[in-house]
């Protein structure tokens, strides 16, 4: 009896290895099936490395700019509205405030607005979501028009020094989120489309 | 305490395994993270035929592009523009989104253009772009512009790339030359130039391993020799070595103090190492000046460069083959292969004279062992897990010599000839070994049988440990075959091929362990073992023979002659300390003597210079390889051309061109009289140079001919030559 358990255990034991040695060899040769890593990716550990390593690959910030990390003070930034209006970032101070930057033709900005909206609405009164277009005007009043968001949009298109490149998105990589807290300080950034969990968990 | 160590040695065992599976998607993560945006999108522009450009993209895997956001523009209204013929692309519809087609993979496309100014050479486009990355991160990257700058045909200007041999480089000669007129018209005008006409970059490939970089720059402008950065993009395998910089001047400027550089013309010689590709993509990054103006920012072009095969050139040693170096040969082995070789390897490790002993006598007392299968399951656990450790322990200390090599510069790989040189050096020894000339490790082994008789969970742990380390002169082969893939390939694969390897050794007893009855399949130790080991010297001399024709690929002829001759002294010197290991002291030190001048060659290797340079000292002189075509276009063209049939294995030939051919005052003459020299090379049957040598009635070679100026008949030169009468012969034929 206690010798078959035994046995059954080596070869089981053997089976994993070969497993694993294989998967190994198909990870080496195909890469990471795209399946698993989407579900490694909502895990919160895989997000949280997954932006630990983009933050640690991200190129040098542009000469004179200087990069503000998680801790540091909001830049006291005044953009203008789709309408043209200068507006203030500190008029939501306060409130916790999630800044979206996006496109118009970028299509995962795009697809992650009915989240950003559906968030706004559900923490209307705790936080406020600031979308910060990186794009042409007249393009972003258009799509505006149709596709309505309930939160405010500003321009970010010619600001410079770049604020992506300011908050450590020295990629200027589209979308990009950047979670401030109540007094105005950097509390995370994200690069790539939010998802209604994870705003969620930023809000809340 | 049985329970407790069988405990840890699963724990190892799991551990290890373990962690080989998950480093290469950790690792894989962390290579691929996120391209910077002009790897992830790679644009070549090519004019073919007047009047349309050829944009060709490369979009990374996982990587797309927009349709609607690619455009083109010629920069300073050079030319105008037709529209963009863009392929159909993958169309989406989403009712959030709308419509959207994007590209995967790759783009062709052509785009139209009339010239404004009908005499331009070249065309620069600013190609603008948008894309994004489709898996996490999921994101998109900012608009991205692309400046390509293209040479046009039909001015006499040849596209780079697209052509290859020596006329080619009479062909980009003459264009730079007009060049350099025109912009030292424009120099003089007043304002600096734009930086795409300052500053013209070239590249074609002199030789299947060389390229010959060229930068021309109109009167009053300057080149920085160390500011330039040489890369290749989508590599291939192909490797760049040193640029051979000619001497600079020795200038002093505001913005970078003192410095080498370069005015007017340089020509940079530049070795390439090739893997598969048959083309590479050049891209130079380089800085430079007007005297006593402005300074241009960091300016990066890059050119696409066709590698000709090895006939293209007249050069000796290099052959046919060249144009396929094997040099990263353990590279494009799949992994899988690799790591069944190296399962095979180690099960065949089990049949070594030093192994077997030990592993009969474990099997024997493990089958006839009263303890039971439990433990017989422990002990076959234990001694796996001290064979793998140990593999795990030299893998590790490979990757950490090949890491510390690689921190301080030292290139330790199979490109490297005196590498290769060791490489066969040591399989040479383990195959004398083999083959009985001589016997390495007889002490140890003994030392192994020994160990054997301990007894415990700990005995055959370290028997485990043992079987490695005691049995290295016999696993040495399949552990050089291990260390040379673990010296090319990312550390992760390497110690998984360590670890597959151990496996292997470990496989048998571990069987054992759990199913004795396959004990009685187990060979008995006998003379077949040794009959096995003088089989097995065999394979490793081909190795060896593998090795010296990559040798021969990096260092031509004359690298393989020195190596083999120090792989005969190598022999000597083996039979010879074989011989005195039972005489006096004398014949011992003679050994050692014998050794240390069989090294001799090995440190020579390192000298012979590279078949390609040889050949660009061909370029220097302005040799032009044998064509009957090109021979009567010339002397259509009323050009003098001297023409010199010669063969490697002409001893005459070999002779003249000492004394008289390969001299300064030879190439003066050239220079001094415009004479093309004209060379055929008749090592290998070459029916063109058969008939030319017919025509001038002639069974072999050395043939020399002056054909004069204005296409007069050609005048043969006696076989023997001197300067006297090349120098008479060529300066009447100029008259």
């Amino acid at each position: 009896m206690a010798r078959s358990r035994s046995a059954s255990l080596g070869i089981v034991l053997l089976a994993a290895a070969v497993g694993f040695g294989l998967f190994g060899v198909y990870v080496y040769e195909y890469g990471v099936p795209p399946k698993l890593l989407d579900r490694l990716m909502t895990t919160q550990m895989g997000q949280s490395i997954a932006q630990r390593l983009l933050t640690a690959t991200a190129p040098a910030p542009p000469a004179g700019v200087t990069v503000r990390a998680p801790g540091d003070a909001l830049p006291t930034w005044t953009l203008p509205d789709a309408e043209g209006h200068p507006q203030p970032l500190a008029q939501w101070k306060g409130r916790t405030v999630l800044i979206n930057f996006w496109a118009t033709w970028c299509i995962p900005c795009r697809k992650e607005m009915p989240a950003l909206t559906a968030a706004q609405r559900a923490y209307a009164g705790k936080a406020q979501i600031v979308g910060i277009a990186m794009d042409d005007p007249q393009a972003v009043r258009a799509f505006l028009a149709d596709h309505p968001t309930g939160y405010p949009t500003l321009l970010g298109e010619g600001v410079k020094p770049d604020p992506r490149a300011v908050l450590g998105n020295t990629r200027l990589a589209l979308p990009f989120s950047v979670l401030v807290d109540s007094d105005g300080r950097i509390v995370r950034t994200h690069l790539g489309p939010l998802g209604a969990r994870q705003l969620a968990q930023w809000l809340r | 305490m049985h329970l407790l160590f069988r405990r840890s040695a699963l724990l190892l065992l799991t551990a290890l395994l373990a962690l080989c599976a998950l480093a290469p998607p950790l690792a894989a993560q962390e290579v691929d993270g996120l391209l910077p945006v002009e790897q992830a999108y790679q644009v070549t522009a090519e004019v073919r035929t007047p009047g349309t450009i050829h944009l060709h993209w490369t979009i990374a895997p996982d990587y797309y592009l927009y349709r609607s956001r690619i455009s083109a523009k010629a920069s300073g209204g050079a030319a105008t523009l037709g529209s963009l013929q863009l392929p159909d692309g993958l169309k989406e519809h989403d009712e959030y989104l709308g419509d959207i087609e994007i590209y995967h993979h790759a783009i062709d496309a052509t785009l139209p253009y009339t010239l404004q100014d009908k005499n331009a050479k070249t065309l620069t486009l600013a190609v603008k772009m948008q894309g994004c990355h489709e898996v996490d991160p999921k994101i998109c990257y900012p608009p991205y512009t692309k400046t390509l700058t293209m040479t046009l045909p039909g001015n006499g200007a040849a596209t780079p790339g697209k052509a290859g041999g020596n006329d080619l480089l009479t062909a980009i000669g003459k264009n730079s030359s007009e060049m350099l007129t025109d912009g030292g018209k424009n120099a003089s005008s007043g304002d600096a130039l734009p930086a795409e006409q300052a500053f013209r970059f070239e590249a074609i490939a002199t030789a299947p391993n060389t390229l010959l970089l060229r930068w021309s720059m109109p009167k009053g402008y300057y080149l920085y020799r160390d500011k330039t950065h040489l890369a290749l993009l989508d590599a291939d395998g192909a490797k760049l070595g040193t640029p051979q910089w000619p001497n600079g001047t020795a200038y002093h400027d505001e913005y970078s103090g003192d410095s080498i550089v370069y005015f007017d013309q340089v020509e940079v010689p530049l070795p390439i190492t090739r893997g598969r590709a048959d083309h590479v993509k050049l891209q130079a990054q380089f800085q430079g000046c007007l005297e006593d103006g402005i300074c241009y920012p960091v300016m990066t072009r890059t050119v696409d460069v066709a590698l000709p095969p090895g006939t293209g050139t007249s050069s000796p040693g290099t052959t046919a083959s060249t144009a396929h170096a094997p040099a990263p040969a353990a590279m494009s082995q799949s992994l899988l292969t690799v790591l069944l070789l190296a399962l095979g390897g180690g099960l065949l490790l089990n049949l070594m004279p030093c192994v077997l002993p030990v592993l009969s006598l474990k099997a024997v007392s493990l089958i006839e062992g009263r303890e039971g299968p439990k433990v017989a399951h422990h002990r076959a656990l234990a001694y796996a897990a001290g064979v793998l450790l140990s593999f795990a322990v030299v893998g590790l200390a490979v990757i950490a010599l090949r890491q510390a090599g690689m921190a301080s510069g030292w290139g330790f790989q199979l490109q490297q000839p005196v590498f290769v040189g060791v490489l066969v050096y040591i399989l040479l020894a383990m195959g004398l070994s083999y083959s009985g000339v001589v016997h390495f490790g007889a002490g140890l082994a003994g030392t192994g049988q020994s160990l054997t008789a301990k007894s415990g969970l700990s005995g055959d742990f370290f028997t485990g440990v043992l079987a490695v380390v005691v049995a290295s002169p016999c696993t040495a082969p399949a552990m050089g075959a291990a260390l040379a893939y673990a010296f090319a390939a990312p550390w992760y694969s390497a110690l998984l091929v360590f670890l597959v390897l151990g496996l292997g050794l470990a496989l048998p007893f571990l069987l054992i362990g759990y199913f004795p009855k396959l004990g009685a399949w187990l060979p008995k130790p006998g003379a077949w073992m040794e009959t096995l080991k003088q089989v097995l010297a065999f394979p490793l001399y081909l190795t060896a023979a593998w090795l010296a024709w990559v040798l021969a690929n990096q260092r031509g002829a004359d690298g393989v002659g020195l190596l083999l001759v120090g792989a005969v002294l190598l022999a000597l010197a083996l039979w010879w300390i074989e011989r005195s290991r039972h005489r006096g002291a004398p014949s011992k030190v003679l050994a050692g003597a014998l050794l240390l001048i069989a090294l001799v060659p090995l440190a020579l290797i390192h000298r012979v210079p590279t078949p390609a340079a040889m050949a660009s000292t061909h370029a220097d002189m302005g040799m032009v390889a044998f064509t009957p075509a090109k021979l009567a276009e010339l002397r259509k063209q009323g050009t003098p051309v001297f023409v010199d049939m010669t063969a490697d294995w002409c001893i005459t030939c070999k002779a003249n061109e000492h004394a008289v051919l390969n001299t300064d005052a030879f190439r003066d003459l050239l220079k001094r009289t415009g004479t093309v020299y004209m060379k055929g090379d008749w090592t290998n049957e070459n029916p063109a140079i058969t008939a030319f040598l017919k025509r001038w009635n002639s069974p072999g070679v050395p043939v020399y001919v002056v054909f004069g100026k204005n296409g007069a008949e050609g005048v043969k030169l006696p076989s023997v030559l001197t300067a006297g009468i090349v120098r008479r012969a060529v300066e009447k034929a100029a008259q």
